[in-house]
């Protein structure tokens, strides 16, 4: 009659289950992990110096062809080349970004939420402040007071988002913390320190993950709108938006050359945003049963 | 000599809303003797869940005094309360609500034991788990299952569990059945009766259930917006109701037997009244259906009219 | 007028929510007759198939992933099951009306109560706008709220109010058959006992048919006349209340009265049914109850019982009384 323990199985490995039957977000998934192969494969046959940055007057501006699937541009430089090698750029900062702008935004929410009172006001009142201002703007006025480097863009992108982290959080916090279970870890003498991670934390991830999520596609837009203005990874280091502003003049008549960036920009936000809505999908507990 | 283990003098707890203050629970004193059950009954608003948390101090009270085992609980510190909170404990309603849903069986049990540094040895608290496991009766195969993988019966036995571990003398029982099903609330309340004369443990019983109560306590408080309206052993207050409340009450419980005749009962008008800035006047009177003149005069005390039997009306006598 | 024979008249109904763990039969092969104007009970726990029985009746049954099997659904003379969704929404609201469980999310909260019910005169009978305002205030009236309410929105009203609005409602059309899906369950006892009295009244004013959907058996014991006890979506016994109460013949039907406290008696120790109800994904292949069942035989365990009449109005389902002289605890001690 004795029957065996049921086997643990982690909160993670039961969202694996929901996600892998959503088929977008398969989609999304395979995208981005295609993207991610060619971006390491590139890594091992291109040479920096030589295929990317060296410039080959004899073949600039060529259309696309057999040689070069992209064409080349005004430099000579092989454009597939450099899409394959920017991608690090764009896929690295703004992962970053987002994964800084959560860290902020998660204890700034996490404190307004279960404190409330003085704390709250001062913490919510200053990411009023902030989301009035257009994060481009903010990006922007970053980058220029403390320099172009790219952990300063990396902050620059994540700057923006920072209030809707918090108030994404703070909101889920609230929720969780009335939660009887929250009250019982009192009375069983839990204190602030584990109520907190154990029982809020935990429990009030899962929107914030999913907006996470949801905001990588972003954030690549936003660096390469920074650098498309001049702001971001300089020439001739080849950053997607970088190579879509210098594109820009050669529109007419060249229109491969801007064109192949910009479809790169695209499916990769693609493929977050089709991941994102798979993580959203798949960490309703209503899926569960 | 009686021996008292939980004795609450004129405990008191107001909330500060927009609209002014909220009296959720007014002046309320009562006895609770070792290895004895006193039902809290009333219906929703009339502060019975806040009495509950209160004497835990989950809730800060306004005022009045909490005696625990001869110690007055509203003149410890953060850290001695966390510390008393091993010796009592709450059962929550909501099977759904009261459990972590992130982590498993085993987890929410041994968390206690561990935060308090009962047993130290993984082993040991382990076996201690199974244990209680076994005492609730919770097969040991549910010890890695997740709360949402259970039924609400076994959800249940999860939180009795759960405040068993810290081997307390006195427990609160917020609504233990109330979301349950008919056979399962049953098991539970026999659960909690078995494990009562087995610890030894004194329960506050906090229920809208009239007939719940009657089969799980040794006395009753029947509540009304915050104030006690009766308060008497079980049987006298069944037998002979005073207040025209709790008279009510009694007779708007649907008892489950074929009779040929309507039965009937009181019908009360109108609902609850606001418990926000209340006047100086009987709370029940708006509904009451013997109200008189004096009902509006001022609020009625509780009185003893028989032993151990407290009313507060203004025409009991 | 009555030509039908019954209000509703429902026969070897069977749903199914196919679901991706699995085909749960919520309803199995039930028949369900309410004569004109008498109230009938379905009690049940939780998963036992009672809302699914009703949301079939009104053909609401959410598909995907409901699905309704077989069956037959004649309310008052029509066949709700075959019917085009424009006349089941004329049958819907004037034939059958529906009072739900949760009067907190039944109403909606942007539109004032007097519109909500005037939207739902205004689609079944053929009047003007003041008219049915005037009709509105009346139904107000009628349910012991002051028509100068009327205006009022849903946050405005407690839960017994609402509840009670939800009630003029569906009583404004004046339905044959009136389905009160446990219409007081989230009410405190009193106005439980309020809306209770309100509702039994307006039946008989209105000589409506009740399906009263329910866990509490007191509650049957007040208001219904016939009742029927449902169990893994079957429908275990079925009779007159008194026979039910008085002379229980299913060993589920006895173990529901065991297990609540009773008001008056407060030494009997409670007898909870063991276990639990099974999965109604993989329902057991004899009598779904024989697990739990204190009487179960060999044969409860490889043989489905069928309704077996005891009297004209008294049935069961139950392999045991295939043994002449079987009879359960509950009715050898009488009460």
């Amino acid at each position: 009659m004795k029957q065996k323990k049921t086997k643990r199985r982690s909160t993670f490995s039961e969202i694996w289950r929901n996600y892998r039957k959503n088929f977008s977000g398969m989609l999304g998934l395979m995208i981005i992990v295609g993207i991610l192969v060619t971006i390491l494969v590139g890594n091992f046959i291109y040479d920096y110096d030589t295929d990317v940055i060296g410039q080959n007057i004899s073949e600039r501006k060529q259309a696309p062809s057999s040689e070069h699937l992209f064409g080349t541009d005004e430099f000579g430089r092989d454009i597939l080349t450099r899409i394959i090698w920017g991608g690090r750029y764009s896929l690295a900062i703004g992962l970053a970004a987002v994964l800084f702008s959560s860290i902020i935004g998660v204890v700034l929410g996490s404190l307004a939420g279960y404190y409330g009172g003085v704390i709250e006001t001062i913490i919510m009142r200053l990411a009023d402040i902030f989301q009035a201002i257009p994060a481009i703007m903010l990006g922007i006025c970053f980058v220029t007071a403390f320099g172009q480097s790219i952990f300063m863009l990396t902050i620059a992108v994540s700057i923006g988002a920072i209030p809707a982290v918090t108030r994404v959080t703070r909101a889920s916090v609230m929720t969780v913390k009335d939660m009887e279970y929250v009250e019982a870890a009192r009375a069983i003498g839990a204190n602030n320190f584990v109520i907190i991670f154990r029982h809020v934390l935990l429990n009030a991830m899962s929107p914030v993950i999913v907006q996470a999520t949801l905001r990588i596609g972003g954030a690549i837009v936003g660096i390469a709108a920074l650098s498309f203005i001049g702001l971001g990874i300089t020439a001739p280091t080849p950053e997607w938006g970088a190579m879509l502003s210098s594109a820009r003049q050669y529109l007419r008549g060249y229109d491969y050359m801007a064109l192949y960036p910009g479809l790169a920009i695209m499916v990769t936000v693609l493929g977050f945003n089709l991941i994102g809505d798979g993580v959203r999908d798949s960490m309703d507990p209503k899926l569960k049963k | 000599m009686v021996d008292n283990i939980l004795e609450v003098r004129n405990l008191t707890k107001y909330f500060k809303t927009k609209k002014g203050l909220l009296h959720a629970v007014d002046n309320i004193s009562f006895t609770l003797e070792r290895g004895k059950t006193l039902g809290i009954v009333g219906e929703s608003g009339c502060g019975k869940s806040t009495i509950g948390r209160s004497i835990l101090r989950l809730i800060e009270p306004t005022s009045g005094e909490i005696i625990f085992n001869g110690e007055d609980l509203m003149k410890l510190n953060t850290l001695q309360m966390r510390s008393m909170r091993t010796k009592m404990q709450i059962i929550f309603q909501d099977p759904y609500s009261s459990l972590n849903p992130r982590r498993t069986v085993s987890q929410t049990i041994s968390e206690a034991i561990e935060l308090n540094h009962l047993i130290h040895d993984k082993k040991d608290i382990e076996k201690r788990v199974s244990e209680l496991m076994d005492m609730v009766g919770l097969a040991d195969r549910f010890a890695n299952s997740y709360p949402h993988e259970l039924d609400g019966g076994r959800r249940q036995r999860i939180g009795i569990a759960r405040a068993l571990s810290v081997n307390p003398e006195f427990i609160v029982c917020d609504e233990p059945v109330s979301a349950l099903d008919v056979s399962i609330q049953a098991q539970i309340l026999n659960l909690l009766k078995e494990l009562q004369s087995k610890l030894k443990l004194s329960y506050i019983f906090i229920t809208h259930d009239m007939s719940a109560v009657n089969y799980f306590s040794d006395d009753i408080t029947v509540m009304y917006l915050g104030k006690m309206v009766e308060k008497s052993p079980v049987e006298d207050l069944f037998l002979q109701p005073e207040h025209p409340y709790t008279k009510a009450l009694l007779s708007a419980v649907p008892i489950p037997e074929y009779h040929k005749e309507k039965r009937k009962r009181i019908i009360l008008r109108g609902e609850v009244k606001s418990p926000i800035n209340l006047p100086d006047e009987c709370r029940f009177s708006s509904r009451c259906q013997e109200f008189c003149d004096v009902c509006k005069g001022s609020e009625p005390q509780l009185k003893e009219i028989r032993k151990d039997h407290f009313v507060a009306c203004h025409n009991v006598t | 007028m009555d030509k039908h024979e019954f209000a509703l008249d429902v026969s070897n109904l069977t749903v199914e929510y196919v679901t991706s763990d699995g085909i749960v039969h919520a309803v199995n092969d039930i028949d369900l007759k309410i004569p004109p104007q008498k109230s009938v009970g379905l009690v049940g726990e939780t998963g036992a198939g009672k809302t699914s029985t009703a949301l079939a009746i009104m053909n609401l049954i959410p598909s995907p992933p409901g699905v309704i099997r077989s069956g037959k659904i004649i309310l008052n003379g029509y066949d709700v099951l075959h019917m085009k969704d424009s006349e089941l929404n004329q049958v819907r609201g004037s034939e059958v009306a529906m009072i739900f469980q949760d009067p907190m999310t039944a109403l909606n909260p942007v539109l004032n109560i007097g519109e909500q019910i005037e939207e739902s005169i205004l689609l079944h009978e053929d009047v003007t706008r003041d008219e049915a305002h005037e009709q509105a205030c009346e139904m107000l009236e009628m349910v012991g709220i002051d028509r100068s309410r009327i205006y009022d929105y849903p946050h405005q009203l407690s839960g017994g109010m609402k509840q009670r609005v939800i009630i003029a409602i569906a009583l404004c059309c004046n339905p044959h058959l009136l389905i009160a899906d446990e219409p007081t369950t989230a009410l405190d006892v009193t106005i439980q006992a309020q809306v209770l009295d309100l509702i039994s009244n307006l039946r008989d004013e209105y000589r409506t048919a009740m399906l009263l959907i329910t866990h509490d058996l007191g509650i049957v014991a007040d208001m219904c006349d016939e009742v029927s006890v449902m169990y893994a979506g079957r429908i275990v016994e079925h009779g007159t209340v008194e026979e039910v109460f008085t002379n229980t013949k299913h060993p589920y039907t006895e173990g529901l009265f065991d297990s609540l406290p009773k008001i008056n008696d407060r030494k009997s120790l409670l007898k909870p049914i063991i276990g639990l109800m099974p999965d109604p994904t993989e329902l057991p292949e004899g009598c779904t109850f024989a697990p739990r069942c204190r009487y179960a035989m060999d044969k409860c365990f490889k043989r489905r019982p069928s309704l077996n009449a005891i009297s004209d109005t008294h049935e069961v389902s139950c392999l045991a009384y295939e043994d002449p002289v079987f009879s359960i605890e509950r009715n050898k001690h009488g009460r």
